[in-house]
């Protein structure tokens, strides 16, 4: 008799749980793939293993990085032994997981697992997949060390977090269904855009269609422009991630969709065209806490690859130039 | 930077209060046409539950326990892209006005029958037997009694509803929820999460607590004129 009554009581519980869980429900997928350590940082790793002295691991890092110092940020993430980065996962040529290995494969896997061969970090990288929406927050909170995630570099987004050099540089596009006639920006005017939370492409669309004279540009404040309330020439439908947008093309929910041309070219199918204008250039940089002095270290790393042409290796390895 | 003291980040709730407003407006827009298809479809079923035609009662237990057993996303996602891929979309908002009327209107209907199951049957018998038929019987014997039975579920219905326009986020909503996710992760406004998510929390307080209120007061007078009208009578039968 009491077990039953407890029984209803659980069941009751449970159920009240799945109603609230209902009323919040931000899903924001973050699947932790624990420590993917790649082939490529066995040997350093393995070197930073045996020789487990944190000093002398500090050091190689340091020396590594070339010039920049190992501050408590940096130190923490050596003693811990595994650098946390949040990636994409579905960025062909950038960042890319195998669904069947879980293996990360892209340029921005291999730059984070070379920061993380350089720093000593004896268990490698630990990815997190994040989304534009996403990255920040686990940035902030302090769930990742940096995003490596096909983050564009904007003075804006500075402000809140800091940035290296970019790595690459990529431009907006628009991407329609063949059927829908649309072949040309202008034929933009008056339609939906879908365009994914916590990007800047629909803000890069006004601006460029506001160059091009076709949308009057006196209602467009760079500062305060949201896509949520914008209605002049084009509106925007915000999705929390580029499949859902890829959907409501095809469905005719928008007419339009509209990011860097390197996730674009995921969603580009036979029935569907980029049109020809490309436009806003998307230098992405690695994002680090506001502050931290793992920023540093992050932009010396990305300086010293760039300087000795091995990003621009990964760049033609993987399709991207 | 995000912080709930980040005079910077009330600054930019501030600055984007349009887009809140928005969000609170398609909330607002999309909970009371939900509210009102949820009522209808609510008494429907309700009385068909407590209907002596056991087909009937078997339309509508079909209907309660579908809706009631399947997660009110999957039933908006369904609805949302069933329509959107046999080309006959309505829009989002619209989607999730019926996806939540529906939904809701599967407890209101079990909230109307347990109003009308807890009248005691000599109620029935008597309105019978002064020869009301089934529609007088309701509108003047039952259902006034059944009102001061279902008040405080039925506001709960309510007030569930509003909080479950959130679930128009996973196809793409412009509800409150939905816009402050994308400010908290928009290019220029990102990183002001607490101040965000409190506003947000707020505005949705706002518009449910008067409500729990509201209900919870008109409660208190239907019963205490009851105690009144029953002391009344007793009066005059003595």
């Amino acid at each position: 008799m009491k077990n039953r009554k407890l029984m209803a009581l659980g069941m009751v519980a449970a159920m009240t749980g799945s109603l609230a869980a209902c009323g919040g429900s931000s899903s924001s997928s973050t699947t932790t793939a624990a420590a993917t350590t790649a082939a490529a940082t066995t040997a350093a790793a393995t070197e930073a293993a045996t020789t487990a002295a944190a000093a002398e691991t500090t050091a190689a890092a340091a020396e590594a990085s070339g010039d920049a110092e190992i501050g408590a940020d940096t130190q923490a993430i050596i003693d811990r032994g595994v650098l946390r980065v949040g990636v994409k996962n579905a960025v062909q040529g950038f960042s890319f997981q195998d669904t069947v290995t879980g293996e990360y494969e892209g340029l921005e896997d291999d730059l984070a697992r070379k920061i993380a061969e350089d720093l000593g970090c004896k268990d490698g990288v630990e990815f997190t997949t994040v989304t534009a929406a996403t990255r920040t927050e686990l940035l902030d909170s302090g769930d990742i060390d940096c995003v490596i995630a096909t983050f564009t570099i904007s003075d804006e987004r500075k402000k809140s977090w800091d940035f290296t050099t970019p790595y690459y540089t990529d431009h907006n596009a628009v991407l329609v269904q063949k059927s829908s006639g649309i072949t040309d920006i202008k034929d933009l005017i008056s339609k939906k855009i879908g365009v994914s939370s916590g990007s800047n492409s629909a803000k890069a669309l006004v601006q460029e269609l506001v160059d091009e004279g076709l949308v009057d540009g006196s209602k467009f404040d760079k500062d305060t422009f949201d896509p949520a309330t914008w209605t002049e020439g084009v509106t925007f439908q915000q999705y929390d991630d580029y499949p859902s947008i890829s959907t409501a093309l095809t469905a005719g929910e928008v007419d339009g969709f509209t990011v860097d041309k390197s996730i674009l070219a995921i969603y580009k199918t036979d029935d569907r065209d980029f049109l020809p204008t490309e436009f806003a250039a998307q230098d992405y940089g690695i994002a680090t806490k506001k502050g931290s002095d793992f920023s540093k270290y992050t932009e010396a790393e990305v300086q010293k690859y760039l300087a000795d042409g091995t990003i621009a290796g990964w760049i033609s390895q993987y399709g991207l130039g | 930077m995000g912080g709930l003291f980040s005079a910077y980040a009330w600054g930019m709730v501030w600055k984007f209060r349009s887009t809140f407003l928005l969000g609170l407006a398609n909330t607002a827009a999309s909970a009371a046409v939900g509210i009102i298809l949820s009522l209808i479809l609510g008494i429907i079923f309700g009385l068909m539950a407590t209907s002596e035609k056991p087909v009937l009662r078997a339309i509508a237990r079909v209907y309660v326990e579908f809706i009631q057993n399947t997660p009110v996303m999957l039933q908006v996602c369904f609805l949302y892209y069933f329509l959107a891929f046999s080309q006959h979309s309505i829009g989002i908002l619209p989607t999730g006005m019926i996806g939540l009327g529906v939904y809701h209107g599967a407890y209101v209907a079990e909230v109307f029958r347990a109003g009308i199951t807890a009248v005691p049957k000599g109620q029935f018998e008597a309105a019978k037997s002064q020869g009301f038929n089934y529609f007088e019987e309701m509108y003047y014997i039952i259902l006034p009694q059944t009102v001061k039975i279902i008040l405080p579920p039925m506001v709960n219905q309510v007030v569930n509803l509003i909080k479950n326009t959130s679930c128009l986020y996973i196809i793409g909503g412009t509800d409150l929820i939905a816009q402050t996710y994308s400010f908290v992760t928009g290019e220029i406004t990102g990183g002001a999460y607490g101040p965000a998510y409190f506003v947000a929390g707020a505005l949705f307080f706002v518009v449910c607590y008067p409500l729990s209120r509201l209900a919870t007061n008109w409660e208190k007078r239907l019963k205490a004129r009851e105690v009144a009208t029953v002391a009344k009578a007793e009066t005059a039968a003595v």
